[in-house]
């Protein structure tokens, strides 16, 4: 488990624009993030495709419980 | 004033868009609400709403927008445009911390954590955690752990649930959701857990965590 975090600390409650909010969102984060690697075996892959067979795709997957990813190798190896 | 929640957490299949969709279709019958689906082009909180429009279930659409946000400008753009209405808008953030996440962070009224009672999932939580702290030196962040698929019979997820309290320095919400089929069964037919003929257990967690969030976000001015 991470080293015990420091308690959030309380301050009066401010509402921040999201313009305001920009610099914020746009500053790098200093610790690079392993959040969204390949795993090993894996590679990632881009393609073009039409809006409606896209559409068609995620709604099978969320149907099917499963990701567009798995959704996509089953249908390969099924047909090629 | 619009009240902002966000959905957030690096890793995927948490349960952000289930928790967004359930909060959206049952904060509707409040005020008018918005979805914000930011992860682009997954789109799960988006597929769930064209599943909703294609049944032709028009009443439980009625009060609900679904929009999309592709970057953090359009997302940005997004909330400047809502924040002087008096809605309801509830962010679904991507599984990366990006510019994207960071937004919602700070933007926000409340953010939500999924959180499953998992090793990998609370390692997977310290880079959120050190974005929230890097956001609280500029600004109050309301974030709380969400627990979900949450077997709290179990000793390892008692255990995991106090240590996380103890080590992360968030609350967490006091309602938990169970490891329950009908979150999914409801998922994938458009609909809320509240709305599908599921068990009573999962309509009452998901109300309950309804009201509690909505307590929350309407004591804050």
């Amino acid at each position: 488990m991470a080293a015990k975090r420091k308690s959030l600390r309380s301050k009066p409650q401010q509402r921040v624009s999201a313009t305001e909010a920009l610099s914020f969102a746009e500053k790098k984060a200093e610790k690079e993030s392993k959040s969204g690697q390949i795993p090993d075996g894996d590679v990632r892959l881009t393609a073009n495709m039409r809006e409606d067979l896209h559409m068609k795709l995620k709604l099978a997957a969320v149907q099917r419980r499963t990701t567009i990813g798995e959704l996509l190798e089953q249908l390969v190896e099924e047909n090629l | 004033m619009t009240k902002f929640i966000g959905i957030t957490q690096v890793k995927g299949g948490v349960g952000r868009s289930t928790i967004a969709t359930n909060l959206a279709a049952l904060f509707r019958k409040r005020k008018h609400t918005y979805l914000i689906d930011c992860d682009m082009p997954q789109g799960t909180s988006e597929s769930w709403y064209a599943i909703r429009q294609e049944a032709r279930l028009t009443e439980p659409v009625e009060g609900l927008t679904l929009l999309t946000a592709s970057s953090h400008q359009e997302l940005a753009n997004h909330i400047d445009r809502l924040a002087d209405e008096d809605s309801y808008v509830i962010i679904d953030a991507p599984p990366r911390i990006a510019e994207v996440t960071r937004l919602i962070v700070m933007t926000s009224d409340l953010i939500l954590i999924p959180l499953g009672a998992s090793e990998a999932e609370v390692w997977a939580t310290n880079d959120l955690l050190d974005m929230i702290e890097e956001a609280q030196e500029q600004k109050d962040i309301d974030a709380r752990i969400v627990w979900n698929r949450f077997r709290g019979y179990t000793k390892s997820a008692q255990e995991l649930s106090q240590t996380v309290k103890r080590d992360f320095g968030l609350k967490e919400m006091k309602t938990k959701l169970g490891y329950r089929v009908a979150y999914v069964d409801a998922l994938s037919r458009g609909l809320s857990a509240a709305e599908w003929r599921g068990p009573k257990e999962s309509r009452e967690e998901i109300v309950n965590l309804a009201n509690e969030v909505l307590r929350i976000v309407n004591r804050r001015s």
